[in-house]
This record gives structure tokens, sequence and C-alpha cells, in this order.
């Protein structure tokens, strides 16, 4: 684990405050993604910050209602059922959900997963506060990533995405559909940083991608490459 | 805070049972999301009183932070993150992304902010968080007094540092470190007292 300085730790408090502007906080979100000491800093402050709360009041009872009435169908003993926790599992951003997308996406469905000569490579994208989130599996071999948004709302901007390797810049890989997968061969420059521990993230452009290269929307997804 | 250790132990039993509950609604289980609200919905309805003093508002966005929690729950990870924590978490970003929707991010009540108003000790969390509130309370209290009310306008306005320079008609490096000095002297503070 890295020692983290005061930079660091002031750092975190503003991020748990919401000092930053919008590009500040992907920054944060994509560095919480990969440092495991920044991380437990950020939740030190979210503890700390929390009992600036204190007030409770149990809130009217047609809130519950409301709240019941708007989830999805009932999920008692349906066939239903497997098909949400399915959904629900991708939606995660444990390493776990990716792994489940990525064979399910790379295995023939009766297929045993075997060791090929490069693992794939997979990532669930997602954010603690947003509702986007997406899945992303890499094959080496061929270069050929597949990307599926679960959920992806730009509004009338562009999804675009960024791979960020341990150097911290963030490198496009273009802009990607939001409702349908995409299916892309990763520019031969760029496959380099396609590797685990790398992290892929998603920001909202203008049409044609980020002018000169730059992010200019706040990462709404980010998620780490992990080996299956 | 481990003065009583009956009531750490009920602390800690609540606190596992409600991430368990958190873990089976993130598979989909609806009961144990009830649970959760049932739980909780006092505490995060406090939470959104806090921010948005309208009534109406504040059981809006209530609503709105129990779906994205049903939506989120998934991404809850028990080993790294206290439940209520991350609860609260959810619940005051989804305010304050409705507040600054609302264009109203900002500096409205923090008067009120400043003054944080005696809570009844109606329920038993309240006595159990007791020790916590006066130790934040006191270290923002401890802070120069225009610190103490940027931190209160951050968390509970919505404020940013773009928003705190322009009001205070000052350079938004000489705000952010100022306020940087008040977060590690906040910390230094809060971690010598317990």
């Amino acid at each position: 684990m890295t020692m983290l300085n005061e930079d660091d730790i002031a750092l975190a408090g503003e991020y748990v405050l919401g000092l930053l502007d919008a590009a500040g906080e992907g920054a944060v979100a994509a560095r919480i993604a990969t440092d495991a000491a920044f991380a437990a800093e950020v939740e030190a402050w979210r503890g700390r910050m929390q009992s600036m709360f204190v007030g409770e009041e149990s809130p009217p009872s047609h809130v519950w209602k409301d709240i019941d009435g708007a989830l999805p169908a009932s999920t008692g003993q349906d066939i239903g059922r497997g098909k949400l926790l399915f959904w629900r599992s991708l939606t995660g951003i444990s390493v776990g959900a990716a792994a489940l997308m990525g064979i399910l996406l790379l295995q023939k469905p009766d297929a045993v997963p075997i060791a090929t000569p490069e693992a794939p490579l997979v990532a669930a994208l997602g954010s603690e506060t947003g509702t986007a989130s997406l899945t992303a599996s890499y094959d080496a071999n061929s270069g050929r990533m597949i990307l599926t948004p679960v959920s992806l709302d730009t509004g009338k901007l562009y999804p675009e995405l960024w791979i960020v390797p341990a150097d911290g810049k963030a490198r496009s890989l273009g802009i990607v559909e939001s409702r349908s997968p995409t299916s892309m061969i990763v520019p031969a420059d760029m496959r380099q940083y396609m590797d685990a521990g790398g992290t892929l993230a998603i920001t909202p452009e203008p049409e044609g991608g980020a002018p000169g290269g730059k992010a200019t929307g706040p990462i709404i997804a980010s998620g780490k490459i992990a080996t299956i | 805070m481990a003065a009583d250790s009956d009531i750490v132990d009920l602390d800690s039993a609540r606190r596992a049972r409600l991430a368990d509950a958190l873990v089976r609604a993130g598979r989909g289980d609806r009961s144990a999301f009830e649970a959760v609200y049932q739980a909780t919905s006092a505490k995060l309805f406090g939470v959104c009183l806090r921010i948005f003093p309208d009534r109406h508002e504040a059981e809006e966005a209530l609503q709105d932070a129990y779906l994205t929690i049903w939506n989120k729950a998934a991404s809850f990870e028990a080993g790294r993150a206290s439940p209520i924590s991350w609860l609260v978490a959810v619940t005051r970003n989804r305010a304050i992304d409705r507040l600054r929707a609302k264009g109203k991010a900002g500096f409205a009540s923090l008067d009120e902010a400043a003054e944080i108003a005696d809570p009844a000790p109606l329920a038993e969390a309240q006595l159990l968080t007791a020790g916590e509130d006066a130790v934040l309370h006191g270290c923002i209290n401890g802070l120069e007094q225009r610190d103490a009310h940027f931190i209160r306008s951050a968390f509970i306005g919505g404020a940013t540092y773009a928003d705190l320079a322009q009001r205070e008609g000052e350079p938004l490096g000489t705000v952010k470190s100022r306020i940087r000095r008040a977060l590690i002297k906040l910390r230094t503070c809060m971690e010598g007292a317990s």
C-alpha cells in the first residue's frame, strides 16, 4: 500500500465534500478504482462527515409505497428472477461480475473456460453515484473489444471511451454506442495500454469526440481492467 | 468510543445485519431491500431534510435516493465500506445532484446549517452516534468560522470551489488552499479525538 501524503488526504476530503469540478471528480473516481489506500481514506472521510447529518425523522408512509411501486415487477417465483439477477450482477463493479460477463461473451455457452495464450481481459464500468454502467471484454490475440452498455445515457452528447493506464494519462478509444453493443478493433498503438490494472472510463463528449483528444466531460463510468 | 462495550456490540450487530440486507438487496431480494428501508429511512430522511428544508422536496429526494440504492446495491462492498456511510453518501450525492439540477446549489439555509439544532434523543441510533456528532462538531467549530462555513456550504449546500470563490470574490486558488488546510486540520482533530 502506498503511503498517503497531506495532498492525498485533502484530495479525498475535497472529493467527499463535493468541492471539485466534474473533471476533478472524474480523476478522483478513477483513482479510487485503482488505489486501495486512497479509497480507504475516502471511506474514512465519509465516516467523518456522516455525522454532519444528526437529525432523524420517519418519512410518511406513502414514500415507501411510491418506491415499491417504482421498482421493477416483483421477482417472486417467476422465471424473471434469474434474468434479473443476471442483469443486476452485470451492473456491479465487482471483478466477479466482470468475469461473468467476459465468460459469457467470449466462450460458447457450453464451453469450459480454458487457458488461452493471452487470457481475455474484462472490465465492468460503473460509478458510485451515477446510473451509467457498461461491461467490456478484450481479447489481446485479436485486439477486439466489445463494449456492452447496461445503462448509458449521455443526453445530446456522445459517450467516449478512454483507456487510463498506470501513468494516469487518458487516451481516447473513440465514441461508443449508448444503446447497443460496440465491437471495435483497438488500434495497434493503443494495445500496449490494454492491460490488467489499467482503467477504462466513459465521458460525455460533443459529436465527433473530445476536441484535441482531451476529455471535456466528467467521467460518468469507470472500471479497472482485470484478467479472468 | 469504546467506553461502553454493550453499546459497541449492539452497534456492530446492527451494522452486520444492515450490510447483509444490503448485499441481498444487491442480488435482487426485495424483502431485504425493504428491511434496508425500514432500518435506515429515518436516518436518510434526516439527510434529505437537511439538504432540502422543503418537506415535499425532501420526500422526492428520499424516494430518488432509495431507487438509486436499489440500482447500486450490487456495487456495495461489505468488506470495504460501512453500510450506513455508503447509504448516506449515495443519498447525499443524489440529493446534491437534485439541488444542483434545480439551480439551488450553494448557500441557502446556511445560517441554519451553522447552528445544528439539538437532535431530540428519540431513537437508540441517535444515542449511538451522539459521541461522533460531538467530535465532528467540536472539530468543525474549532476551525476558523469562515472555514467552518465553507465546509458546511459544500457538504450540505452543494457548493463547489468555483461557487465559493465566486461568492467570496476571491481567486479560486486562494479559496482552495485555504479549505485544503482546514480539511487537514479537521482530520487531525478528529483522528486525535477518536
